[in-house]
Order: structure tokens, then sequence, then C-alpha cells
């Protein structure tokens, strides 16, 4: 059941009416049917593996708040062990088996295994990381065990966050399933206003420029230059809009029953470095490998090659998160090496220029330049991270220029507009993708300020309700809502 | 049970009343004004809609009339199969048709109307025309989704903004009598003609092996086969101009692969090949569309047994 579907304009609803409407302690009852019921609508067989994962870890946590030295250990391994294992068989399984056997042709030797027909269980990769988190924070002793299992099946299951996060950290909302929520009119609306957000980025941004993203990357060789900068970065705001979406809603859905859940992302396009952008973008994820791979490797507290090699590390295995797939392994390994570049040229910088001080009517435009070759950098890396293989991201990435030279001429002709703009599809869609954006843009510039919420609050009754028509308006007509599209974290 | 505030829900409830109200009565009005015809209201004729809605989607208005009226013998191809009229047919031949062509069609459109087409009624005969450009998997777009969606779901028909400007133009013409004149030409044929040849060389000049496509026509060959489906391909004749396409970006084996195809998958009617009609400018609106005469010579060959 996608959040943009008409499934979940019924289900959420229903749910969030009945969840008020019971006593509170049958209230993670509904929850824990309501998820299960989600995680089901997708392939019902997973569920299995879903409670496997919850098992395991809840006794798990248990058993480790029980044990000291090595005996705590051991039962961290073996969580560790059974949570990477069920991820590598269901998620790395083929593309390892794949890869050994690719490499054994290569030097004259017959990998015996192979591939297995296996779908991969719809956001695997997000609730063993979370489950994954509690079991490291019991032993670190940050949290107490749960011993109510089903509260704790609702943290791992918690169907607004299940399939692709937030990432949530046991601190921050086990304890929240032990509280009673009430219907408060401000919390409620507020809620709905950031999933109407949501709703926003990914129906009327995401979807609308994915047809022009695809068109060009299922089909580099027919496209040059032109096409491939503007379906790169169209596709970094498809990203960007349909995780981002998918984030609100999960945030705005959890609001209006009286959760908190983490904030996933914080204007990342708006950042004037990387490591900002890695502050900002997909944050639950991204303190997830600080915390527990970065700083368990020894972090930045250790030699400087040994903490470039950290980062690296880091990035990479982010990348293999993301996909069995070596284009997110490139993906991942860029970002890191971007990270590592920027690290020494600060470095280096502060040793030529101790005493630099940036003159103040050159901040903001600096910033701006920053800002605008940060942007270049992060949609050079999603390009590997959009091609369908290594060949076409290679491809891609050496053809970005071409035909450049020739653009003012041939923009007058209708049929290379056609071709190479438009890629084929209607004018009125790629209207309003570009609209779309620069919408977005301004929003979150002028959240940077004041909250849009505060700010409609502060205005009169007529411009509010002005906005919220309009607001509704925008979703219903200018949504692409033909067929519910699935979000693209889904398949990680 | 933790009784919540009355005043919190009584304030919820008619604030969200209030916001929905507007696309409530929106909706009412769409329904009064059905442009398309999918609930079939009765306030507005349909020859009204013919003109202010009908060519804003020829798609959803081709499919949702097969909804209502389905026949077991369909065309489906693009714009030039559009020329070839069912009065035509049915006055040459006595067989009904329903002619499911979109303007500027892809192969893709084509075959998910076939399968639509199919759903709501079993088949009997299907013809389906077009050109070696459409045999191309760069041409891989699809934009008969949104028709199709609407169909299985109608709610979508109230949030469409092809329908929703459908109805104003409807609510328009019938009330106030302005025309929005759609359909009509906005270039002149000489741009049209350089802007469709320099279309179908773009196309060429993209070639993709046609793996997809041939995969999707050998579905629905072998589908025919076993069903007793009668399915037909018509290439239809382009101006010289279109037929020098091919030879100009090397594609001459492609060319003749394709009507091989074609002629694997089910009887072909071959127009496309050089000859005094194909020569004549006069013959054609542009390279790719010809004008009634052929049209009217190609139905008396295939359907009126060369009468």
């Amino acid at each position: 059941m996608l959040f943009n579907s008409l499934q979940f304009l019924v289900f959420f609803p229903v749910v969030t009416a009945l969840y008020f409407a019971l006593p509170p302690r049958f209230r993670g009852a509904l929850l824990l049917a309501a998820s299960c019921y989600f995680y089901m609508s997708f392939r019902p067989v997973y569920i299995f593996v879903l409670a496997f994962t919850i098992a395991v870890d809840y006794a798990a946590g248990i058993w480790i708040d029980k044990q000291d030295g090595t005996r705590r250990k051991l039962c961290l391994m073996a969580s560790v062990i059974a949570n990477v294992g069920v991820l590598a068989f269901f998620k790395y399984y083929n593309f390892l088996t794949l890869s050994f056997q690719s490499l054994g042709g290569q030097i004259g030797w017959t990998y015996p295994l192979n591939p297995l027909d296996i779908i991969l269980p719809i956001g695997l990769s997000f609730h063993t990381f979370q489950s994954l988190s509690y079991t490291i924070e019991v032993y670190r002793r940050r949290q107490r065990p749960e011993t109510n299992l089903g509260i704790f099946a609702l943290y791992v299951m918690f169907y607004p966050q299940l399939v692709a996060g937030p990432i949530e950290r046991p601190q921050n909302l086990l304890h929240q399933f032990h509280e009673v929520h009430r219907f408060e009119y401000s919390r409620v609306v507020a809620g709905l206003q950031l999933m109407a957000w949501g709703m926003f980025k990914k129906i009327v941004v995401a979807d609308r420029l994915a047809p022009f993203v695809n068109q060009v990357y299922d089909h580099p060789r027919t496209y040059t230059g032109i096409s491939f900068l503007l379906a790169t970065v169209f596709f970094a705001f498809q990203i960007y809009c349909d995780f981002s979406g998918y984030s609100d809603i999960a945030l705005g859905s959890a609001q209006v029953m009286g959760f908190r859940l983490m904030e996933n992302f914080r204007m990342p396009y708006f950042s004037p470095s990387v490591s900002d952008f890695w502050r900002r973008w997909h944050i639950s994820l991204s303190t997830w490998f600080r915390d527990y791979v970065y700083f368990s490797l020894g972090g930045s507290r250790v030699p400087f090659l040994r903490r470039y090699g950290n980062l690296l590390i880091t990035f990479l295995v982010s990348g293999l998160w993301h996909g069995a797939n070596w284009t997110y392994v490139i993906w991942g390994g860029l970002n890191g090496l971007y990270l590592v570049l920027e690290q020494w040229g600060e470095v280096a910088a502060r040793a030529v220029f101790p005493n630099w001080n940036t003159p103040r009517g050159l901040r903001l435009p600096l910033r701006a330049v920053r800002t605008l070759i940060t942007f270049s950098l992060i949609c050079f890396g999603w390009i590997f991270f959009r091609a369908r293989t290594t060949a076409d991201a290679f491809y891609i990435a050496s053809h970005l220029t071409d035909g450049l030279a020739d653009l003012p001429a041939n923009l007058h002709s209708l049929s290379f507009i056609k071709a190479n703009i438009l890629m084929r599809l209607a004018k009125d869609e790629f209207t309003l993708a570009l609209i779309a954006i620069p919408v977005l843009l301004i929003v979150e510039l002028a959240q940077h300020r004041v909250r849009l919420r505060t700010f409609i609050r502060r205005q009169p009754v007529y411009v509010r309700w002005s906005l919220y028509y309009a607001c509704c308006a925008t979703l219903l007509f200018f949504g692409a809502f033909n067929k519910a599209k699935e979000f693209i974290y889904f398949q990680f | 049970m933790i009784r919540d505030s009355h005043t919190e829900y009584t304030r919820f409830f008619l604030k969200a009343g209030s916001l929905a109200a507007p696309f409530l009565l929106l909706a009412m009005g769409v329904y009064w004004a059905d442009p398309f015809c999918l609930f079939g209201s009765p306030f507005i004729a349909r020859e009204v809609k013919e003109r202010s809605a009908f060519p804003l989607n020829t798609c959803l208005t081709k499919l949702i009339a097969f909804r209502h009226a389905p026949n077991a013998n369909i065309l489906l191809g693009d714009s030039r199969m559009g020329l070839i009229r069912p009065e035509e047919i049915e006055r040459v031949s006595g067989a009904k048709f329903i002619n499911l062509s979109y303007g500027g069609a892809s192969l893709n459109e084509m075959v998910d109307t076939f399968w639509t087409a199919n759903k709501a009624v079993p088949l009997k005969v299907v013809y389906m025309g077009f050109g070696f450009s459409l045999y191309n998997d760069y041409n891989f777009t699809n934009r008969t989704e949104p028709a199709m969606a609407i169909i299985d779901t109608p709610l979508l028909y109230f949030t469409n903004i092809t329908v929703l400007k459908g109805a104003f133009y409807t609510a328009r013409l019938r009330y106030a009598g302005t025309d929005p004149g759609l359909g009509l030409p906005t270039i002149t044929r000489e741009e049209l003609w350089a802007d469709e040849l320099q279309t179908h060389s773009n196309w060429a000049e993209r070639y993709l092996k046609p793996v997809r496509y041939r995969s999707r026509l050998e579905e629905i060959s072998q589908y025919c086969r076993e069903k007793g489906i009668d399915l037909r391909f018509i290439v239809f004749p382009g101006h010289a101009d279109l037929q020098a396409i091919p030879s100009r970006f090397g594609l001459d084996d492609q060319y003749f692969e394709f009507k091989r195809d074609l002629a694997r998958f089910g009887p072909l009617y071959d127009f496309d090949v050089p000859n005094a009609q194909t020569a004549n400018r006069e013959n054609y609106k542009d390279p790719v569309h010809f004008r009634e005469p052929i049209a009217r010579g190609i139905v008396e060959q295939i359907w009126g047994g060369g009468r």
C-alpha cells in the first residue's frame, strides 16, 4: 500500500479514527494490526522475515541486558549476524554470486553457486537497521530492553516509517508507544499539513519529473549532453522530492496520532559543502552510519590517513546499503572521495591562509557559489545512483557536454526541442515540472527564516484559507494520480 | 477510556468540511458537464462536447466511448489510422468497426489499447496500422495510462486537469456560445511538412532495435492465434520524402526487417512502396498524413475486396 494510493486514502483515516476512538489499552494492538496489514499489502509472505527480525532482537535485547563481558558481546554478535545475515541473503546473495561468477569467468574458475529467484522484502534495509540500532543501544547501555513484545514489534514495524524510514533510534520512539495521545486539533492539523506538503513533493514534483528522467536514463545512447544535464538535474529533484516527500508523509501521519518521528531532510540542496549536504540528507541513515560504523572504526580520533580511510569505508558501505549494484558502490565511493578531498582542502587552506577572513560583502555570493558547486558535485554522483549499469553511468558522465556548443543554434528547431528537451513527452508536463521545482525551492528557502506553518498562521484568515484552497487544488489537479508510483527508496 | 475534547473534534470536522466543500461543488459541476461522457450525464448534448472537449484528449474520448459501446472489431494505430473512417469500411464491407487510434500514438499505446479493449469485449477482428518510425524501442512512450486509470477508477475523472478544462469549455460553449477552436492548425503546411520530416529523422537517428516491441507484438500475435482473433497489419503509404529517411540513416535492413516481422505476426497490407501516388505532394497534408482519396482507396483495397 503506497502513501499515494487510494487504498491509503481510506486506510489512514480509518486507522486514525479507530485509534482515537479506542481506549488507550487497545491502541497498541490496533496499530500493530494496522502495521501488519500495511506491510502484508505489499507481499504477505515477507511478514515472516519481519517476524524473525523482531523475535531475534526482542530476545537479544533481554539477554544482552542480563549478561556482562564476553557473553554480552556474544549476544550482540548473534543479533548482528542474524540481522545482517537476513539482509545479506535477500539483498546481496545474487549480487555476490553474479560478481563472483563474472570474476571467475575472467580467471578461468567456475564459481559453484547460482543466483536464486528471490524478491527483496520491501523496506528490509530500513527495518533491519532500526532493529539493529535497538540491540546496539541496549548493548551500549543507553536503552533499557523492552519487555513487551507487542510494543517492541510496533517499534520495528510502526507503519508510517516501516518501509522507508526514518530509521528511528529506540530512545526517540520506543517510549512513545507507552504514552497516551489525545486528539489535539493543532497537532492533527500540523500533521495533515506536513502530509500535504509531502504529497506535493511526491505527486506534483517527483512523479511529474520521473518520465523525463526515465526516458533518458533508460536509453542513454540515444541522447546527448543537454538531455543528460536536464535529466540529471531533474533526477536530483525527483529523488529528493520522492524520498523527502515520503518522509514528510510518514512524519505527518505519525504526528496526527501523536508520535514524533525524527527529521530526515533539512534543505539538502542549499548546502554549501558536501559534508553539510550529508548532515542534511537522509539524516536518520547518515547518523546511523556515523554512530555505528564510522565511530566504531575510530571516527576522526585517529591519524588523518586512517580517518580518510574510515570515511571512504563508511560511504562505500552506505552505497552498498542502497542497492546491490556496483553503481551504488561507485556512488558511495564518489561521495566518500568528495568528503576526503573537502577535508583535506580545508586543512590545506587553513595552512596556507591561517588568518583568512571572508569580507562581509562577499559572504553571500561566496556561499551561493559554494552551494552551486556542491549541488553540481552531488548531481554528478546521482548519475551513478540512477544509471541502470556502470557502463551507462560512465557513458552519461563522459558525454555530459556533447553538443552544448551547438545548443543556441539548435534551440530554434522545434523538433530538436521535442526530442532533446521535452524528451518526446508532453509540453504541459514539462512546464508543470519546471514550475514545480522553483515553487519547492522558494518554499524551502522561506522556511529557512520562519517555518511555513508559523508563517501561514500569522496571515489574515482570507489569505490563510486561500492558501489552503490553492494547496488542495494543486494537489488534486496537478498531482500525477493516474498510477500510484512506488517510492524510489522502497527498493532499498 | 480517555474522553477527547468534543470541541477539538467539532472544530476539526467543521474546518475539514469547509475545505472540502468547494471541491465537492466542483466535482458536481464536472459531473453535470461530463465533458468526455463518462457518466452519460444528460444535461449537455454530445455534439457540444465534440467541439469543446473531445479534441483535448482523443484517447480518453475513444476509450470511454468504447467502454459504453464495445465492439469486437477494432482499428488501432496512430493518426494515419485515424484517417480510416469506420463508416467507409461499413459502406464497402458491411462490417462495423470502432477506430481506437490516437494522434501521435506509440506502438506501446496501441498494444495497451488492444489489451484494454479485449478486457471489455472478446475481440474478433483487429487491424493495426502504423509506420516504420514507430517500430523503434526509442519511441517507447505511453500516454494512455491516465485515460485507462480514469476508466478503472472514475474518481480520477474529477481530479484530471484536462477533464476540468473540458468541463469549463463545454459549459462556456453551451451557455456563452464561445467555441474554444480546438484542433485548428497553428502552423503553415510548409512548416508542418518540415517539422514532421525532422521528427521522423530524429527517431531514425536514435533508432533502437525494437526488442521490447517485437516481444509485445509477438505476445499479441500468439494470443490472437490461440483465441481465433483475426489480427492484421497495415503499413500506410508515406510520402517519398518520408520513405527516403531509412536509407538516409542506413536503416534499410531494419526497415525490411520491420515488414518481415509484421508479416510473421499476421497478414500484412503494405502500402508503403514508392510509386506515382507517394511521389505526389498533393496527395498529402504533410509527409506522413495522406488525404481523403488515398484513405478511401486503402479502405477499398482492404475491405472492399478490390471492388
